[in-house]
């Protein structure tokens, strides 16, 4: 009876122990979730569990050992609970020495260790030497981080089974925390790319104004070595842009400050410099300064600007000149004689003619934006045409006594494009000639492509021998507004820069190419463009070009 | 060496390493617990009674209780010691 009653108590006893020890654990684990949160501080795992002993276990101290990567050094810290000698302190520390050496594979040098000693005191006089101990490593996303020691005077003391508990607990922390670091790792890699990915230029400073990021965006944008320091940024914006007093203001200013234009090399940025606030702490824990390339929406707004100020002095001309004309008309129609009446009408007939191309350029150019510009497609003799609009310059080229040369290869294979629209191409380009050409020759030719020795497209060219075309100008030359400055300034010309844009949009509707050669200012131009032929299209050769490439309608006109 | 006495040899260098790294007591204590294994009190393995790969997995499944990665380290170093070991799951 006393037997069975001892066991029963044995086994609620072991029963009660195991209960305290998940109770135990729960606890611990609960602080680490609390205190860390998601700082990741492996530290205070270490910390919390060396802390929390308590009676869980008899020691004689308990010590913890962390891996300062950051600044290559080991923080050995020992707490004394009861009183030891510096010897048992000095072998506590050699085990710990020995173990994380052979954990990370790698000798430790002791000078690199720094010591904290704190609780009982240590008493040389008390002779008892270190007879147990264990040491409890704790690994954060598979990196040692640190080890706890827990060591006593007594032998023996410490078994699987009143340590396990401990283990437990490292381990289950460990993972928490890999698993927390490996979001917070993924977070961060996200977070990199997308910086990394912005189109403008961003820096990051900590209230110390500690570089914390630079993308490779700004590096560009300011020409600076790959992985700049501060200085080196700072240098690079140096008499443009002082951003060490900048961030200063913005630091201590509650409002962000306005954004500032400056200008670096060919390009203009905008500068924001904002304050990155904790929102929990409301204190500032940073700034960011984003550089925003601002080149192509300054040179587009100064484009639009040039625009509508061309586009008024367009109208208001011929409006007046009309205007002038009527009134002249209303007044004086009893006197004028029938000639006279006829050439005023023919002026006003001219003038609304120029206005009502250059509004229906405009239309053009609307269409082709909103990927509403249609073409209608039919086969056809391209000589007829290209004689007929080429001749009809004739007048122009004789009044600036240019030479007017039209060469048309005989007998040309039918081609496949918009009656219409190509003769808007044909007048762009040959006008365009007649324009920027002081004195030589212009010439229309047109003649049948042949690759290897079988036909291809028709290519028509219109050469002249006027201001040329330099590289660097020929890059808007077929944009919106993309009119020559220098042909603008020389010829005193002013067109709405609309003409080239519309033809290249004409000729890849027709499913053909557009393009100019030119050595250079002084040096002549030649445009060319192509017509697909009749015989290809039907082969499908230039199926998937005609209209396709450019996202306009096209309709076909089908013949017999 | 015979497949055994490398097994031997291996569960030996495991035991004494893990015990610098975890200590002695509580390391020797664990791998007594394995079946069929007799343990010296320096780690050194003296007799293996038994299928050895299944003393050793059972070694390892205990130390992997303990260090987890870091007796997983120490084993792959020393299975390239001991090419005849089969490495346990």
């Amino acid at each position: 009876m006393r037997g069975k009653l001892s066991k029963e108590l044995a086994v609620s006893k072991k029963h009660e122990e195991e209960i305290a020890r998940r109770a135990y654990e729960t606890a611990i684990l609960k602080e680490i979730g609390d205190r860390i949160g998601y700082s990741l501080d492996a530290t205070k795992i270490v910390e919390i569990i060396s802390g929390s002993l308590g009676k869980l276990l008899p020691y004689s101290s308990v010590g913890h050992m962390i891996i300062d990567k950051k600044h290559d050094k080991i923080l050995f810290s020992i707490k004394i609970n009861e009183s030891v000698s510096h010897s048992f302190i000095d072998d506590v520390k050699r085990k710990m020495i020995a173990a994380v050496s052979e954990m990370t594979q790698s000798p430790i040098v002791e000078s690199d260790i720094d010591v904290a000693i704190s609780g009982n005191i240590v008493s040389d006089e008390n002779k008892e030497p270190l007879r147990s101990f264990f040491n409890l490593p704790i690994i954060i996303s598979g990196s040692l981080v640190g080890i706890i020691n827990v060591s006593s005077t007594l032998a023996n003391l410490y078994n699987d089974e009143n340590t396990e508990v401990l283990y437990q607990i490292a381990r289950l922390a460990s993972d928490a925390v890999s698993r927390l670091q490996e979001v917070l790792e993924n977070e961060k890699s996200r977070l990199s790319q997308a910086v990394q990915s912005l189109s403008d230029g961003l820096l990051m400073v900590d209230v110390k104004f500690q570089l914390v990021l630079v993308n490779n965006k700004l590096t560009q944008l300011l020409g600076t070595v790959t992985n700049p320091s501060l200085f080196d940024i700072v240098n690079s914006l140096s008499g443009k842009f002082d951003l060490r007093t900048k961030m200063e203001e913005a630091f201590v200013s509650d409002e962000p400050l306005p954004s500032q234009e400056i200008s670096v090399g060919d390009k203009t940025l905008q500068i924001v410099t904002s304050k990155v606030v904790d929102k929990k702490l409301q204190k500032p824990v940073g700034l960011v300064v984003l550089f925003r390339n601002v080149t192509d929406a300054k040179s587009l707004e100064k484009i639009r600007q040039d625009f509508t100020s061309m586009m008024v002095h367009e109208l208001r001309a011929p409006l007046t000149s009309i205007k002038s004309t009527a009134e002249l008309l209303k007044e004086q129609l009893p006197q004028l004689e029938a000639e006279q009446i006829i050439s005023y009408l023919t002026t006003v007939d001219s003038t609304s003619q120029t206005m009502l191309e250059l509004v229906n350029d405009l239309l053009d150019v609307a269409k082709m934006e909103s990927g509403k510009f249609d073409v209608v497609l039919e086969e056809g003799d391209l000589t007829n045409v290209i004689l007929e609009r080429a001749e009809s310059f004739r007048p122009q080229t004789e009044a600036k006594k240019l030479k007017l040369t039209i060469d048309v290869q005989k007998n040309l294979a039918k081609a496949y494009f918009d009656k219409v629209r190509i003769k808007q191409v044909l007048n762009n380009l040959i006008s365009n000639a007649i324009k920027y050409t002081k004195s030589g020759e212009i010439t229309v030719k047109v003649a049948q492509e042949h690759v290897n020795g079988i036909g291809a497209d028709i290519l028509v060219s219109v050469t002249d021998t006027g201001i040329g075309i330099d590289p660097d100008e020929g890059e808007r030359l077929f944009a919106r507004f993309g009119q020559l400055e220098r042909g603008r300034m020389i010829t005193n010309v002013k067109s709405s820069g609309l003409g080239l844009f519309i033809a290249k949009g004409i000729v890849e509707a027709q499913g053909g190419r557009i393009w100019y050669k030119s050595d250079g200012a002084n040096t002549g131009t030649t445009f060319y463009f192509t017509v697909p032929l009749v015989e290809n299209v039907k082969k499908g050769v230039n199926k998937n070009q005609v209209g396709q490439s450019v996202g306009y309608s096209t309709t076909r006109v089908a013949h017999g | 060496m015979s497949d055994q006495a490398d097994y031997q040899a291996l569960m030996s260098d495991l035991i004494k390493k893990q015990m610098v790294m975890l200590g002695p007591n509580l390391v020797l204590s664990k791998s007594r617990q394995v079946t069929g294994l007799t343990v010296a009190d320096d780690g050194t393995v003296q007799s293996i009674n038994g299928d050895p790969q299944v003393a050793l997995q059972e070694l390892v499944n205990a130390f992997m209780s303990l260090s987890g990665q870091i007796a997983q380290m120490t084993l792959n170093a020393l299975l390239e010691k001991y090419p005849g070991v089969k490495k346990p799951q």
